[in-house]
């Protein structure tokens, strides 16, 4: 998870570079196995960790999340291309998934340790 | 939740259904609106904010779902839905003005988060532990290809006239036909539950939330705005639009 949300950080921070060459076409395919990957990798997590009732719940906070986030995700958008018109939009949704593999990352070292700690 | 083979594959067929009309309706209003604002002159923080209707429709019914399925069949909705949906899509054209359209995408929301509430309900139910990792890749392959079929279909016909709705409202009422399939009684239903709600679950799984937010947001904007930022960094129009196919096409799969 970490590393689907790293890798589509560095492509939208390399995008500004490659928008008129062809090689933002495969940039762009990464970028999009990658983000994409995140959501993947999610439903797969709820599936197996959640069962019955809480799967249930969790795919309606899934669906809450979403809105709430496509909503941030348009406004946040359209306001960060009036900043910078070649840098604004792919800068600002590089920070997002930057924030979100230093959130993962930061819970899977906070997870282990309590395994040692219990063992 | 264990269902009779046969059902659990019939209602596997009928949410990739529901989810090919989602999916191609979402991946093919936002580029077109988008494009056809953006060539009246109107500025990217408006086309997002009109995007941004779309989520708050989604975040208005999502609550109201549940209940809806239980009163009249989760099947009877979803149809309901996809029919909405195209009559949503065709909408935009009559009512061809940006107020008319802040109203019209915040149905579009309602109808189409009805859809992928839903299937997503079914495929849940139908997965079993064994096969859910090849189960969700088939979904996010169904998904991922019909969104892509959005845009790409934008690219060949255009932005102009009543073709690009025409043909939107006719796939998705044709999507709707298998969801007449589904099995109520194999399908997941939601009133069979009382779920605890947001706050519990982000306890149990922040991450996992953190994770489907930070998609949305990339997810949204990219739809939204991808197009646009093509057109605003010199690109054509068939280019713009492609920007979006190479991105959705993209192979979704679990790692």
């Amino acid at each position: 998870m970490a590393g689907c949300a790293l890798i589509t950080a560095l492509t939208l921070l390399l995008l500004p570079v490659f928008i008129s060459s062809s090689l933002r076409w495969p940039l762009l395919v990464i970028m999009g196995t990658a983000g994409y990957g995140v959501y993947t990798v999610s439903l797969v997590a709820l599936g197996s960790r959640f069962k019955g009732i809480e799967l249930i719940n969790g795919s309606a906070s899934f669906g809450i999340i979403w809105g709430v986030g496509a909503l941030l995700g348009s406004v946040s958008g359209g306001l960060s291309m009036l900043a910078s018109v070649s840098h604004g939009l792919p800068i600002s949704l590089a920070l997002v998934y930057l924030l979100l593999a230093c959130g993962v990352t930061w819970r899977q070292l906070a997870l282990q340790k309590s395994l040692v700690h219990k063992a | 939740m264990n269902f009779p083979a046969s059902a659990n594959k019939r209602n596997l067929i009928a949410a990739c259904a529901a989810i090919t009309v989602f999916g191609f309706a979402f991946g093919m209003t936002y580029p077109l609106l988008s494009l056809i604002l953006e060539s009246r002159g109107v500025s990217s923080d408006m086309i997002g904010i009109n995007s941004a209707m779309l989520p708050i429709g989604i975040l208005l019914i999502s609550p109201l779902i549940p209940l809806l399925a239980a009163r009249y069949g989760a099947r009877n909705v979803a149809i309901v839905a996809a029919l909405a949906t195209a009559m949503a899509i065709l909408s935009y054209k009559a009512f061809d003005t940006l107020s008319a359209w802040f109203i019209i995408r915040l149905l579009q929301g309602m109808t189409i988060a009805t859809l992928f509430v839903l299937s997503e309900a079914w495929i849940v139910g139908s997965a079993g532990d064994h096969n859910r990792g090849k189960i969700v890749a088939i979904y996010a392959s169904v998904l991922s290809a019909s969104f892509g079929a959005g845009p790409l279909l934008i690219s060949f016909i255009g932005i102009e006239g009543w073709t690009p709705f025409l043909l939107g409202s006719i796939v998705v009422a044709l999507g709707a036909i298998p969801l007449v399939f589904i099995r109520e009684d194999a399908a997941a239903e939601p009133e069979e539950t009382r779920p605890s709600g947001i706050l519990s679950f982000a306890q149990k799984a922040p991450m996992l939330l953190a994770a489907v937010g930070s998609f949305a947001v990339f997810d949204a904007a990219t739809l939204s705005l991808f197009p646009v930022y093509g057109l605003q960094n010199g690109l054509n129009l068939a280019a713009a639009a492609n920007i979006l196919t190479a991105l959705i096409l993209a192979l979704r799969r679990a790692m």
